[in-house]
């Protein structure tokens, strides 16, 4: 997968895309593997390529977002105040992610702000589209 | 429009620079609600963003709790002093997602969602800091959701308003 195919960088000029590629590294993942864990420090930025990632919060009750769908973003803890993760990543189907480092991505975001802009609004974006799902799971709860 | 120096005082502008705050406070306005008042509803169109400056507001759904009966209003969030809230001003498409019910006598510094879309689209890196600062509020309202969703708060039924 390009970066310039992923959502949040669509319509990025291409010499910006080759500059984030260059923050880019590709990993695979087994079932069970834990990417990275709910309280620890975020550090990279992470886009789905294949199979399925599910996002687990646990409390009195288990909490999961599946994410299973080509280019989904997970791990934008990395790129928000105070750059902790808030889930668990753990891999239940094997899986190929992209992990672009989120502090250099931030100075990117700076050389180029208004393409920074564009980023940090779409990821914005992506934050409150899983708002707004946890609250049609609180509203459903209640009925 | 408010001083500058009032907005200084809020931790959602710590980082921007005078000159991008004095350009915030220009669009600003200072509102005040009395207790039981509601601000928006749930898929109102977003018109603006408030910074609470006293009082407190209860970010609200409503709840079925049998179809024969009318829906009752469910706190999900609570904002205070010092706290952001109708995000959704800044945020396609524009609406809000929740309710907003002010339960005491609150008052909060204003912007208009328009004025500020066009002031953050004029001024990019005020645009990207304030986006940056956005997506935060945003974050902070999941965290507290999901607090309820695995079972670590309840939710309390508002029934004195």
């Amino acid at each position: 997968m390009f970066i310039r195919e992923v959502e949040l960088f669509q319509g990025i000029p291409s010499h910006i895309i080759d500059e984030i590629a260059k923050l880019v590294t590709q990993e695979s993942y087994h079932i069970g593997d834990v990417i990275f864990r709910e309280g620890e420090v975020a550090e990279f930025l992470y886009i789905l390529e294949e199979g399925q990632i599910d996002l687990i919060i646990t409390g009195q009750r288990l909490l999961s977002f599946p994410m299973d769908k080509t280019g989904s973003v997970f791990g934008w803890s990395s790129l928000v105040e105070p750059n902790r993760y808030t889930a668990m990543a753990e891999c239940v189907k094997e899986s190929k992610v992209i992990k672009i480092d989120a502090e250099r991505l931030m100075r990117v975001f700076q050389r180029h702000p208004a393409e920074g802009l564009t980023i940090m609004r779409r990821l914005a974006g992506v934050i409150a589209t899983r708002l707004v799902t946890s609250y049609k799971e609180v509203a459903s709860k209640k009925e | 429009m408010v001083s500058a120096d009032l907005l200084k005082e809020y931790k959602f502008f710590k980082g921007f620079s005078g000159e991008q705050i004095k350009k915030l406070a220009d669009i600003a306005t200072e509102e005040s609600f009395k207790a039981g008042f509601q601000l928006w509803r749930k898929g109102d169109p977003a018109k603006k963003l408030y910074l609470l400056q006293a009082g407190k507001i209860v970010l609200v759904m409503d709840a079925y709790m049998g179809t024969a009966k009318p829906p009752m209003q469910v706190s999900v969030d609570l904002i205070t002093k010092g706290d952001a809230m109708g995000w959704s001003a800044v945020i396609e498409p524009y609406v809000y997602t929740l309710g907003a019910r002010c339960i005491d006598d609150s008052k909060a510094i204003s912007f208009d969602g328009a004025k500020l879309r066009e002031l953050l689209n004029k001024d990019i890196i005020l645009g990207y800091e304030f986006m940056r600062v956005t997506a935060k509020v945003i974050a902070t309202r999941l965290t507290h959701t999901e607090i309820i969703l695995i079972g670590e708060r309840g939710l309390s039924i508002l029934d004195e308003y």
